[in-house]
């Protein structure tokens, strides 16, 4: 059975105490006669959003909870004090922001990943018709190239770093925990394929290039696997 | 609106009324107090449960496992001895503290404030 809206304001409300038998006794008891009052003002008419606010109106302050039980906030882990009796259990605000600012460098970067790889091509396009088949233009190919898929690896590290920051601040907070969670596997997810795309197409492109000279139709694969990227950031949801 | 830190000592002798006259759960406790004092003061759900553990660990009051009707679990709450003889201890506690405070909040003297 799922949670109910009721028990997921609870779990939270309760997510920075210590996780003794007695917290666990009385949060089941408020749920419980939470979720009846609850059932209660449906049978009287009023919808679900009025019956959920005025439960949640009625549910106190968690620092009546801690006073009564003897937690005192310095004993709690470093989330009690952030999170003393407010609703949803919050990460604090500094690294909140600091994620959000991330997100935006996150994006433009693996956006920046794909651009370099796009221009990978048309660089070494541009250096062959100038100055010819050779150095130069394997050169700037391959610095680009480089340049992208470091973008991606460095920024893919960087995103499972704020992920495993804000985390260690959600520890019980089912519903907030799993959007984040899974937000963040995704991106990850994002920037590794693209790191990944990127790798196999120089992998091809090489292969076929140096076995059998096709380096002329092979430069192909990078065009399609810099779509490829912005495709797979697209749909695992990649957007500031 | 009534202070909760004024209500926080008596708060105890209401929960214990209501178990007087029968084995009661949060939800109906929490109703019937509403009820009773005609809406002027409802009890949080943090208050009445902070309030039902302190009672249940000095041992004044028990709990059960019932069900509901409808299968529901639900948890009982009953008064022990030792709960009946603490409510009457603070049934005269009131009177007292009522009584002195009367004193200083007699009709005369708040229309004599009134009138200067």
């Amino acid at each position: 059975m799922s949670m109910s809206k009721i028990q997921i304001y609870v779990e939270n409300s309760f997510a920075s105490l210590p996780r003794t038998k007695e917290v666990a006794e009385v949060k089941m008891n408020i749920i419980e006669s939470m979720e009846e009052r609850y059932e209660a003002l449906l049978k009287e008419g009023k919808n679900e959003n009025e019956a959920f606010g005025a439960v949640i109106s009625e549910f106190g302050s968690m620092d009546e909870i801690r006073q009564e039980l003897g937690i005192s906030e310095d004993q709690d882990s470093p989330t009690a004090a952030s999170t003393a009796g407010s609703y949803p259990p919050s990460i604090p605000e500094e690294l909140l922001r600091g994620y959000e600012a991330f997100r935006g460098r996150f994006a433009i970067a693996i956006t920046a990943g794909v651009v370099c790889c796009i221009l990978a091509i048309v660089m070494q396009q541009i250096f062959e018709a100038i100055f010819g088949e050779g150095f130069l233009a394997t050169t700037i190919f391959f610095l680009l190239v480089a340049a992208g898929v470091s973008l991606f690896v460095y920024f893919g590290m960087q995103k499972s770093y704020w992920e495993e920051q804000l985390q260690q601040y959600q520890p019980s907070a089912p519903v907030y925990h799993h959007r984040h969670a899974s937000r963040g596997q995704d991106d990850t997810l994002a920037g590794r394929l693209s790191g990944a795309i990127m790798l196999i197409a120089t992998a091809v492109f090489l292969l076929l290039g140096f076995l059998f000279g096709l380096w002329h139709p092979g430069w192909v694969v990078f065009p399609v696997g810099g779509i490829l990227c912005g495709v797979v950031s697209t749909l695992l949801g990649d957007r500031a | 609106m009534i202070s909760s830190d004024i209500m926080r000592g008596y708060n105890d002798i209401m929960i214990l009324f209501l178990l007087l006259e029968h084995d009661s759960y949060g939800y109906e406790i929490s109703k019937e107090i509403q009820t009773r004092t005609k809406g002027i003061y409802s009890m949080k759900e943090t208050t009445l449960y902070s309030a039902i553990n302190r009672l249940e660990k000095s041992g004044y009051i028990a709990s059960y496992h019932g069900s509901e009707s409808f299968g529901k679990p639900r948890t009982y709450f009953t008064i022990t001895n030792a709960g009946r003889s603490y409510y009457r201890e603070k049934c005269g506690e009131w009177k007292l503290t009522r009584q002195i405070v009367d004193y200083f909040t007699s009709e005369k003297e708040e229309n004599e404030h009134e009138h200067e």
